[in-house]
């Protein structure tokens, strides 16, 4: 799986969210590549590979995702920064079953 | 550095958190890091009104973005017990951080220490020894652990 984080001032929900969202996923089992979007611009950005290779895509986002335009058309599931940050296991398990769904 | 021993308090009893916010955001003047006590306040008070910091695990993370801020800074405050951070959503919290980066663009050093920081704070092992330190000195080495 794959997920973006961004917060509003991106100075430390944006961190936090991909810290708490990688630890729960890769306690699941699954791979997961987390593009953060903060106040250092797009860091650890998802290619094009990613993005093909990728069953299913968090959204952990408290402002508009930049080049949205690249996961057109894939799996996803949008949530709250916060919610990620404080309950990542909940996440991962809404994104396991939206990536099961197609 | 980002941290500084004077920006740490360790036995906070106030509940309450602009009180708080307004204590350590007085330390920070005192070391050169914030030039208008109100007019950072406003900014982190703002961002507060937005939506609670409050994150879960027992931590808030007041933050501001202004102008009146000379220099990036963490400044931590540990309540002797854990308070309703918000009345919104109740959660509760011991552990205070509060962040102040300035308006211009922030060095990228700054922001990366902060981000490092931030990803730390997920670990429950560097948690558990902030709650559990005694001292300031204790404090700085636990951050700069996080931060490097």
């Amino acid at each position: 799986m794959i997920a973006v984080c961004a917060c509003p001032t991106g100075i430390a929900h944006t961190y936090m969210a991909q810290a708490a969202l990688e630890k729960a996923a890769l306690g699941r089992g699954h791979d997961i590549k987390i593009e953060t979007q903060g106040a250092m611009g797009i860091e650890n950005e998802l290619s094009m590979q990613d993005v093909a290779e990728a069953q299913v895509i968090i959204f952990a986002v408290g402002v508009n995702v930049e080049g949205e335009e690249r996961f057109h058309g894939k799996p996803s599931i949008m949530v709250e920064v916060g919610k990620a940050i404080e309950n990542p296991a909940v996440v991962i398990e809404k994104a396991e079953k939206k990536g099961e769904e197609v | 550095m980002i941290i500084h021993e004077s920006l740490i308090e360790l036995n906070v009893t106030s509940k309450n958190k602009n009180e708080i916010i307004e204590h350590l955001t007085r330390k920070a003047v005192e070391l050169g890091r914030v030039s208008d006590v109100a007019g950072y306040m406003q900014a982190v008070l703002a961002r507060e009104e937005l939506f609670s910091t409050a994150i879960g695990y027992g931590i808030a993370i007041p933050h501001g973005k202004s102008s009146y801020v000379q220099e990036p800074f963490i400044a931590f405050a540990k309540s002797q017990e854990a308070f309703s951070w918000d009345k919104r959503t109740d959660q509760e919290v011991r552990l205070i951080f509060l962040i102040g980066v300035p308006e211009e663009k922030a060095n990228n050093l700054h922001l990366k220490i902060l981000a490092n920081i931030s990803r730390g704070l997920m670990n429950d092992s560097y948690r558990e020894r902030l709650v559990q330190a005694t001292s300031a000195a204790e404090i700085v080495a636990i951050f700069g652990e996080m931060g490097l």
